[in-house]
């Protein structure tokens, strides 16, 4: 009896049992079914268009998202195949997808696009999943599409006006150095021309002082023979005294002094040819350097020399070479009152002989430089201003050419340049 | 027999001045003011020897120098030349010219006087 009563006692324990895990299934039955209730209502009130649809592309199921996006009612879309909202371009990629999925690939969410039922292509951001039946075996794929036309419109607005604000600002980038490039290009030529135009003004200024100075030879030649001539003709009278006599000696001697002052500026003016045979130029210089080093040295001016070699000759006289050389060496000298350098190279550039006599002196300003060579501009007290305007004439006489580059309290560099075939240089 | 010397300058000064130098060496001395008188003198007076200056009106140093060497009885003559434009190729057109010496103003009477010798020694 015990052991009847123990096994109904177990029986109705067993009952219980059963009863509860009914009763939780039942209760978690519910829960579920609530559950998609309430992921129904999420489905179905969705702004997205949430579908889905058949391996064979055939739409089950489409929300009222899907209504509005695409403009197809739930009953037009059933059944109709999911070509209908794929634009022809993205045909192909569909298929794929749905090959994808049935082959058990995962697949991410991706942008694609859409057309809707007037005709209007969307893009739409697009997540798929498979859908399984109650045994797990797949039946379609369920996708959730996104209207994101606008924010791609937005998007690609935003992106053009900033490639629109890229490219204007690499163009106005590009102008700013055209701009910068023609403006220094701008600047060079007319630096360009202003040292053209100084040059010609100097070159016109000193050729019309040059006629001038061949004109004044003959005008005051005439005059000076008959002072001298006078003082000459007095001095033969016996009968003048010694002081007379005297005053008359000087009169003549200031008369050739004068005659002198003449001959070197006819130098500038029209200097002669003297004896042209071709000259060492290297030589040349080493002569006037070794007649002026001792000299030079007591006032601490020491001269460097840098020649070329193998230099070919230049055809000219060369006690003119030599003038030319002793003005300017004498001039960088006078430069460095409390002495100095003088570096002097020769070298071959073109067709051309050019030598460089550089000082590291007191240098001029531009309106010292600009009256150089006009004969009797000095800036020294004892200078009679006629050296430079005797080295240009022999220069400009050869055409050659003679420039100067110098600043002050910068130093002097002077260049001559003598033609081989006798042509200017172009500088 | 004292030797006659022509001047031909326009600064009557300078012929003054050196007619009285050229005098007082010993010679004698007949003048013109231009070119075609100094030709036409030196075919009537026959000058032993001609000073001459190279800007003058009328005809120049130079041409008067061609006009002598074309001229029989002046083509002998001897020519120094004065002058005060005292530039190399004055003086290479003078001697291309016939001129026998060629002195620039202001010049030493002294030097002059022994071109004038050696100018008429040469052409003897």
């Amino acid at each position: 009896m015990e052991d009847k009563a123990k096994g109904e006692y177990l029986e109705q324990i067993k009952l219980l049992k059963k009863r509860i895990a009914e009763l939780e299934i039942s209760d978690s039955e519910r829960k579920q079914q609530r559950d998609i209730r309430f992921l129904a209502t999420v489905v179905r009130d969705s702004d997205d268009a949430i579908t889905i649809q058949d391996f064979e592309g055939r739409i089950t199921a489409w929300n009222r998202g899907a209504g509005q996006m695409y403009g197809y009612n739930e009953k037009e879309a059933l059944g109709m195949s999911i070509e209908h909202l794929t634009p022809p371009g993205n045909v192909a990629e569909h298929k794929e997808l749905t090959r994808r999925l049935i082959a058990g690939e995962a697949v991410t969410s991706f942008e694609t696009r859409r057309v809707a039922k007037d005709g209007r292509i969307l893009d739409v951001w697009l997540t798929v999943t498979k859908v399984m039946d109650d045994t797990g075996k797949p039946i379609g794929i369920a996708s959730t599409e996104r209207d994101i036309t606008e924010r791609k419109k937005a998007e690609e607005k935003l992106s053009q006006a900033l490639e629109d604000e890229i490219r204007s600002r690499e163009i106005a980038t590009s102008m700013l150095e055209d701009n910068n490039r023609i403006r220094e290009e701008l600047e060079r030529k007319l630096k360009e021309l202003k040292q053209t135009q100084s040059m010609l003004v100097q070159s016109e200024k000193l050729a019309s002082l040059g006629k001038l100075v061949a004109d004044m030879a003959h005008e005051v030649n005439n005059p000076l023979m008959i002072i001298s001539g006078n003082a000459q003709l007095s001095l033969l009278d016996g009968s003048l005294n010694e002081e007379l006599k005297n005053n008359l000696r000087i009169i003549h001697e200031e008369c050739n002094r004068a005659k002198n002052i003449i001959q070197r500026l006819l130098m500038f003016s029209r200097p002669g040819r003297g004896e042209q045979k071709p000259l060492d130029i290297n030589r040349s210089i080493e002569s006037v350097v070794k007649l002026l080093e001792h000299q030079f040295g007591l006032s601490n001016v020491k001269m460097s020399l840098q020649f070329a070699k193998g230099l070919p000759r230049v055809v000219m006289d060369e006690k003119q070479f030599q003038e030319v050389v002793m003005n300017l060496v004498s001039n960088a000298r006078d430069a460095m009152p409390e002495g100095g350098e003088i570096a002097i190279n020769t070298s071959l550039d073109g067709a051309y002989l050019k030598a460089e006599i550089k000082d590291s002196g007191v240098g001029m300003d531009d309106m010292t430089l600009a009256r150089i060579f006009e004969p009797f501009f000095t800036t020294k007290e004892k200078g009679t201003g006629l050296g430079l305007s005797i080295c240009y004439g022999i220069i400009k006489g050869l055409n050659g050419k003679i420039q100067f580059d110098s600043r002050p309290q910068k130093g002097t560099t002077v260049r001559i340049w003598l033609p081989i075939a006798g042509e200017a240089p172009h500088v | 027999m004292r030797k006659k010397i022509l001047i031909v300058d326009d600064e009557p000064d300078f012929v003054q001045l050196l007619s009285i130098r050229l005098k007082s060496s010993g010679y004698d001395v007949i003048s013109a003011s231009d070119g075609e008188n100094g030709l036409k003198k030196a075919q009537e007076e026959k000058p032993d020897l001609v000073i001459l200056d190279v800007l003058m009106p009328k005809i120049n140093g130079f041409e008067l120098c061609k006009r002598f060497k074309e001229n029989e009885s002046t083509k002998d003559v001897p020519l120094i030349m004065l002058t005060a434009l005292a530039q190399e190729h004055d003086l290479s057109k003078g001697l291309q010219e016939g001129v026998d010496c060629f002195i620039t103003k202001p010049f030493n009477a002294v030097d002059l006087l022994q071109e004038i010798e050696t100018a008429m020694q040469d052409k003897k």
